[in-house]
């Protein structure tokens, strides 16, 4: 055994140049591997966190009967309210929140409607919760218009024909149920990475909203609340929600479970692309070895010649193809390890595409990152595949014929 | 003449290392196919399940209709020369429609709602029935409507509630009628169950007052890839005084959503052309070191080193146009059966692309432009790579190479 695998360290740099190929696949395997696991997962992860920021937040909560059955007067009870303050300053794991009063209703202009999520906050606060300032395109974030000013989303603009300083008209139902409409004046256009969120969601302020609705007090319908750890959401929210009364405190992944299953879909078709691309790489492995076994030939009879089994044969074409395999494997992951961080840095400019991926709920520079178990299952992934591909050529090499291989030329 | 004999003779005298070679090749072909039959298939879909639902590949508008969405912007269908559309190469479907926004109203609920004309007789738009999840499709003559289910769900109404709809008709009249629920449509698109009401276009016509008015023709196509065509065919028909859309134009956002997943498929390909290209790159390789021997007796015994790189050229330019046409026949029925059996996808991810409004399957596409180009693609990688064992060739020595 010792022997075999002498030589088979020998043959690996007998023949630098078919080392060098057999190496480079398996380098190169690794790589691609984990290159393109790290874009998708990164591209993903993008978008979860731009919804988090711009609109989820970790945590919200909702009072019982408004989850059930959307509807403005299904909003919180002072008693609750003060119920929800006491826990959210007392937990330390809150970082800040803000309120909001939420209705359905419908914009208008003279070029078409849509329909609306209304969403009614006070923007000193909102502004520490959420990332909507920071995502104006154009126009400003409740400094300018003193009457009854709107942020609308890039999308819904685009559909309305609408403008900074324009007017749209929003209608819904006040408390006692009258249809009521009044007209806004856009103040700020928002983008958010998410087009549908662009379409259907309006910020106006909580006193506007109030006003409106023909109250004194303004109606609450949701908290949303930011913790220090994302991880934490699912906990933290249970905490909550057995705190208070008659509402319940939802992480961002019951809120929006498309965040969640989106990783879920994308891998499926990464799946598929994984797939082939080790299924290239074998096959190259394959197919070098092959030939290698063919240049080979006289070698390899020499061998059997002077009473190498072909067992042992065998063996050592397994092992050489093992060391490069084993050799090649931190090299690849060095490397990946290495683009990885440089491009998670910089970014990958798809400017070009820029606006069809803001459209589609991504941001227009990609920054890979992927998580440090996928650089454990790729490397194994790819070691077992060029083991497999070891075991074809080696196959072919125990039907030679001795006393015929040694006279090939 | 000798030389292209020798080639020939010198790819079969070796079959093991000719279908090394050539698998190489074919299977390089194979896989970059396979890959981005995936990629459009995807896209095809997405394309697919959004015109079916709310749009056609191409509609017919009076100019200005598409950036003015009024009533008074529609067309009078006496006007339009429907049959000679029909006639055109390509168009299937010529669909005449009529969809204005409304608010619908029951009990203490209201809700604005898109409404759109149905055509009962020839059951047109067909995704309406196919959406169909409970009661029935409204009946001729009768004032029914069918609905998204999340807009009867807010409206707290079920079948058999009758629903007022309110609005404005054409020029300004305003327009008030009374229509029960026949059934609910399921889209799978929450915007769409949000939003969308249909009733039969005579219905609809008569609530906004404007006998013979529709706003826009819905156009289905035979062949998707012929559309920028088709709607040259159709501009010429129609005359000026109309404005005919592709999807395209309909809904840049689809088309861009495209280009963005598009753009990912660029990364991947790239990525995987890379692999492709060495591993053919490592079977030249190890072809060429196998035939130094070989080389170098031929040398010896005097063939010029010109004519034995020509020999190894035409060598591998016929393994790689066979090659090549041996991936794209292995690759057509692999890509033809995932067409007919797409991949399915399970539990979560399958509720994700509903949500989507995607049907959670990976189809494969079967446009026959993506075996040419990949396959011309590996061509000119394969042909390239010819470059190594000429230089090889070129600095041969015959003697040290004819050592074993």
């Amino acid at each position: 055994m010792k022997t075999i695998i002498k030589i088979a360290w020998r043959n690996v740099w007998r023949n630098k140049l078919r080392s060098g190929v057999v190496f480079t696949s398996v380098v190169l395997g690794i790589w691609a591997g984990l290159f393109v696991l790290a874009i998708s997962f990164g591209m993903l992860e993008q978008q979860k966190r731009g919804m988090l920021e711009s609109q989820l937040s970790h945590i919200q909560i909702h009072p019982n009967n408004y989850l059930e059955d959307v509807k403005l007067n299904h909003q919180f009870s002072d008693s609750q309210i003060k119920q929800i303050e006491t826990v959210l300053s007392t937990n330390k794991d809150v970082v800040n929140y803000s309120k909001r009063s939420i209705s359905e209703g419908t914009g208008t202009t003279a070029h078409g409607f849509s329909n609306l999520k209304i969403i009614g906050v006070t923007p000193e606060i909102e502004k520490q919760v959420t990332s909507i300032h920071n995502r104006i395109i154009k126009g400003s974030y409740f400094t300018k218009y003193k009457n009854r000013p709107v942020l609308i989303g890039r999308q819904l603009a685009d559909q309305l024909h609408l403008e900074v300083g324009k007017t749209i008209n929003i209608s819904f139902q006040d408390k006692d149920r009258n249809f009521i409409e009044a007209g806004f004046k856009v103040e700020g256009i928002f983008g958010t990475p998410s087009q549908s969120f662009d379409k259907s969601n309006v910020f106006i302020k909580t006193e506007d909203f109030t006003n409106l609705i023909a109250s004194q007090n303004p109606y609450i319908h949701e908290y949303a609340i930011n913790i220090n750890a994302s991880e934490k959401s699912t906990e933290v929210s249970n905490l909550i929600t057995s705190e208070i009364k008659d509402a319940t405190a939802q992480n961002w992944a019951v809120i929006a479970p498309e965040l969640s299953f989106m990783n879920e879909t994308s891998e499926a078709s990464l799946m598929v692309i994984l797939i082939i691309i080790v299924f290239a790489l074998t096959f190259g492995i394959v197919n070098t070895m092959l030939m290698a076994i063919l240049e080979r030939k006289r070698e390899l009879g020499m061998m059997l010649c002077v009473g190498m089994n072909k067992k042992k044969v065998f063996l050592m074409i397994v092992i050489e193809t093992l060391f490069l395999a084993l050799a090649a494997t931190p090299i690849g992951l060095l490397i990946s390890w290495g683009s990885i961080t440089y491009f998670g840095k910089i970014g990958i400019n798809l400017d070009s595409v820029g606006d069809a991926l803001y459209k589609a709920g991504y941001d227009s520079m990609v920054f890979p990152e992927v998580e440090s178990s996928a650089y454990i299952n790729i490397t194994v992934m790819i070691i077992i595949a060029s083991l497999i591909a070891s075991i074809i050529p080696a196959r072919k090499a125990l039907k030679y014929n001795p006393a015929e291989a040694v006279r090939a030329v | 003449m000798m030389i292209l004999k020798l080639a020939w003779k010198n790819i079969w005298r070796n079959k093991r290392r000719t279908f090394i070679t050539l698998s190489a090749i074919a299977f390089a072909v194979l896989f970059a196919v396979m890959m981005r039959s995936m990629q459009e298939g995807l896209e095809e879909q997405m394309v697919k399940t959004s015109v079916e639902n709310s749009l056609g590949y191409i509609q017919v508008h009076t100019k200005g209709y598409w950036d003015d969405r009024l009533l008074e912007n529609g067309m009078t269908v006496s006007d339009l020369p429907i049959q000679s559309i029909k006639d055109l190469d390509n168009v299937t479907i010529v669909d005449s429609k009529l969809e204005t926004g409304m608010i619908t109203n029951f009990g203490t609920q209201s809700r604005g709602t898109y409404v759109l004309s149905y055509d009962i007789e020839k059951n047109l738009p067909k995704q309406v029935s196919k959406k169909l999840v409970d009661g029935k499709l409204p009946q001729n003559g009768k004032k029914e409507v069918i609905l998204g289910i999340d807009l009867a769900d807010y409206l707290d109404a079920k079948i058999g509630d009758t629903l007022v709809f309110l609005g404005s008709g054409y020029q300004g009249a305003t327009a008030v009628g009374l229509y029960v629920i026949s059934g609910l449509l399921d889209f799978h698109i929450p915007e769409l169950n949000r939003s969308t009401t249909y009733m039969s276009l005579s219905s609809l016509q008569e609530l906004l007052g404007a006998e013979d008015l529709v706003t826009s023709l819905m156009i289905e196509l035979e062949k998707p890839s012929k559309l920028n065509e088709t709607a040259t065919n159709i501009k010429s028909v129609v005359g000026s005084d109309y404005e005919v859309m592709t999807w395209e134009e309909l809904t840049p956002d689809l088309k861009q959503l495209i280009q963005a997943s598009s753009a990912k498929g660029y990364i991947m390909n790239f990525i995987l052309y890379m692999i492709i290209s060495f591993v053919m790159f490592g079977t030249v390789l190890m072809a060429t070191q196998e035939r130094k021997y070989e080389m170098g007796v031929l040398q010896a015994i005097g063939m010029k080193k010109r004519s034995s790189m020509l020999l190894v050229c035409i060598e591998n330019i016929i393994i790689s146009i066979m090659g090549v046409i041996l991936g794209v026949v292995a690759a057509s029925p692999i890509a033809y059966y995932f067409y007919n059996h797409p991949l399915e996808l399970q539990g979560d991810s399958a509720k994700a692309m509903l949500e989507m409004g995607v049907d959670p399957i990976i189809p494969f596409s079967i446009n026959p432009m993506i075996a040419v180009n990949h396959g011309l693609i590996v061509l000119v990688i394969s042909l390239v790579l010819v470059i190594y064992p000429l230089l090889v060739i070129k600095n041969l020595n015959p003697v040290s190479a004819m050592k074993l």
